[in-house]
């Protein structure tokens, strides 16, 4: 063939020639045709003289198409769902297939899935989640998350769930999923099917357009009817306009109470005037949170007090603090209103909370000192009957077994993660850190990895991600990469 | 002339085609030792400025779709088993181009500042990948199957199931971007030559 107008006439293009092939290409090939074929050869074949026209192809792509619709259709009807788990934090509304059966997340929901066949667990930790289960699925819903005391359980059914913490409570910082659960409402809407709500023992059927809540250590009240003349609101759990008003509206009158409360204080504490341009501003804790620059969350008792915890009986126990930040950002009085009733638990509080810094809180553009009322929550289990209570160490900072043996990993992962969601990953890091003193797993090192990241650990990145197994380490190596640090070793 | 005009077009004599029909090991061996050479050199010129890594994986790949495919080849059919084979290695290579995955610039730029430690050829030859590589895709396959593989203009519109016009527009828009490029990066190897850009 002659190409009259060639452009490059007279280029040496010869002059580009690739490598000369590697040996062994034979071998090889031959060896992978002995294996058993992984790709049809009806696929990969590509025969010029012989290739059907393109109506030909259409016509054979429908019909393999139409086959495989028939085929899906008829394993649809017989064949058991996947079994599969996942944890899911909705940050805004989100819809999830559960193969066969689908849940639809408010922003806010947080929740933990488990299918085995037919049966799907949850653990609704909080928020507000349509539910719409398959004829042939069971689905039992744990409300709080796996403390809880009650449990929801439908087949073929719809309803909604929604899981509140009491108000106060929704200010914690740092409480976990397991003490969530003794403090968690829940209200029950089913819209179709039945359900069975079971509660401190005492189990009750829920009807088609009835309503129940559940309530911690209290059996299920009877179901509360609709009137037959009542409009029907099938969306009526945290998904409608009408719930989303009262629930700003509750926590609209929470901020105000604690801001009030928190300005009595703090004129008390402060001793200042009443004046309004020097008082400090009342504000929520969840507000304060957001201008954080350091300090440590996470507040754990030591050893000791860890012990005289456990030797009171005691599984949870509750403090409040009442704090000021001054213009610079820095906490400038500190006062516990409602002792952990461990005075070296309160002390080991207050230490960390003066080591607390604010962005200067600005009103109208100005730096202005604010006030706040923060609670902790900390749950602790009954110690283990091999737990020698009198051989406690009392240099925490090596993580001592008996340390590791009262601190609940599982808590602090949640906590790291929910740090991590918050958008603290430092914090996130911190916490995690402390949990793979005393246990390490796959999974573990995967999160420290990604945190490290995060926060722009490069050095404590590298280290944690040489610890992952090699399958898992891409999604994190990207997730780095886009932090604009480089996890392996050059 | 083409940059292939100098080798004939390889082929395989029709009783060890036969043989490799019916899975004659000998035969397969014979097939992937003579056709080795234009699949490697067709993979590695398409993979120019991308992922050359993979270039060993997609010949692997070739000779097993082909050899798999071989005994439904009819052999007193129009396309010859070159051109057959080609086509296979070229359809596997635009699979590997489209995939979404970060393309490195592998090829070593045109190494100006190191004229007194290498001839004009490899010059020529370093500018040569970098302007074929920075040539659109569509381009850049008709260009290096006719100018590399010595297809014909028939045989690329059925490889690549295109318009016979297409295919000619195509190589003429490359040949003329190429020899722009070519200019522009070392003028003194296109200077002087005949043609409408020189």
């Amino acid at each position: 063939m002659h190409d009259d107008d060639n452009a490059l006439a007279g280029i040496d293009l010869a002059a580009w020639q690739p490598p000369a092939p590697p040996a062994g290409t034979a071998d090889a090939v031959i060896a992978r045709l002995r294996e058993p074929a992984s790709v049809p050869a009806s696929v990969s074949a590509i025969d010029l003289r012989d290739r059907p026209s393109r109506r030909t192809w259409w016509i054979g792509g429908a019909t393999l198409v139409a086959a495989a619709i028939v085929a899906l259709a008829a394993w649809g009807l017989t064949r058991t769902p996947r079994n599969g788990h996942d944890e899911v934090v909705a940050t805004r509304a989100r819809h999830l297939e559960l193969d066969g059966s689908t849940a639809d997340l408010d922003a806010g929901a947080e929740l933990r899935w488990d299918r085995d066949r037919h049966r799907l667990s949850v653990h609704q930790a909080r928020g507000a989640v349509r539910w719409t289960i398959a004829d042939d699925d069971t689905l039992v819903i744990e409300p709080g998350g796996p403390g809880s005391t009650a449990t929801i359980e439908a087949s073929g059914a719809s309803l909604g769930v929604e899981v509140q913490m009491n108000l106060s409570d929704m200010r914690l910082l740092g409480a976990t999923t397991l003490t969530a659960a003794a403090v968690a409402v829940v209200t029950v809407v089913v819209y179709a099917g039945h359900v069975q709500a079971t509660s401190a023992g005492q189990t009750v059927n829920v009807t088609p357009g009835a309503t129940i809540e559940l309530r911690p250590e209290r059996p299920p009240e009877e179901p509360a009817l609709r009137q037959p003349d009542e409009p029907w609101e099938p969306i009526a759990v945290g998904a409608g306009p009408i719930d989303v008003q009262q629930l700003e509206e509750q926590l609209r009158v929470a901020d105000e109470k604690i801001a009030a409360l928190t300005a009595e204080l703090a004129a008390r504490t402060v001793g200042r005037s009443a004046d309004p341009a020097v008082a400090p501003h009342p504000i929520s804790p969840i507000t304060l949170e957001a201008s954080r620059l350091s300090g440590e969350k996470i507040i754990l008792p030591d050893a000791d007090t860890k012990l005289a915890i456990a030797k009171a009986g005691a599984t949870k126990i509750f403090g409040t603090f009442k704090l000021c930040v001054d213009t610079s950002g820095t906490i400038s009085s500190l006062r516990p209103v409602k002792s952990t009733g461990f005075e070296t638990y309160d002390q080991t509080i207050e230490q960390a909370i003066h080591d607390w810094k604010f962005k200067p809180f600005l009103v109208d553009g100005k730096p202005t000192p604010v006030c706040t009322a923060v609670t902790f929550i900390y749950r602790q289990d009954e110690p283990k009957p091999d737990v020698d209570r009198t051989t406690v160490k009392h240099d925490s900072s090596t993580a001592p077994p008996t340390m590791c043996a009262t601190m609940d990993v599982d808590d602090l992962m949640t906590a790291a993660k929910n740090q991590f969601m918050a958008g603290y990953a430092n914090a996130a890091l911190s916490v995690m850190t402390k949990a793979l003193q005393c246990k390490q797993s796959v999974q573990m090192y995967r999160f420290a990895a990604t945190y490290a990241c995060a926060a722009h650990e490069a050095a404590t990145a590298r280290t944690l991600f040489a610890k992952v197994p090699p399958q898992f380490q891409a999604a994190i190596e990207q997730k780095c990469v886009q932090e604009g640090i480089a996890v392996r070793s050059p | 002339m083409t940059a292939a005009a100098a080798h004939p077009r390889e082929s395989l004599d029709e009783l060890t085609t036969r043989r490799a029909q019916r899975g004659d090991e000998q035969a397969w061996r014979a097939l992937i030792a003579r056709f080795q050479p234009p699949v490697h050199g067709l993979i590695w010129r398409l993979l120019a400025g991308r992922a050359r890594h993979r270039v060993e994986d997609l010949v692997q790949e070739t000779f097993v779709r082909v050899l798999r495919a071989l005994p439904g080849f009819d052999l007193a059919g129009t396309a010859s088993l070159s051109t057959w084979i080609l086509t296979i290695a070229t359809r596997l290579t635009l699979n590997e181009l489209r995939r979404p995955e970060p393309a490195a610039l592998e090829i070593e730029p045109p190494a100006m500042e190191r004229t007194d430690h290498a001839t004009e050829r490899q010059r020529l030859g370093a500018a040569i990948a970098v302007c074929i590589a920075a040539l659109p895709e569509p381009q850049r396959v008709v260009l290096v199957l006719r100018e590399y593989h010595d297809l014909d203009y028939q045989d690329i519109a059925r490889m690549l199931e295109l318009d016979l016009g297409t295919v000619k527009s195509r190589l003429a828009r490359a040949r003329t971007r190429l020899r722009d490029d070519l200019s522009a990066t070392i003028p003194d190897a296109v200077r002087g030559l005949g043609g409408r850009h020189a």
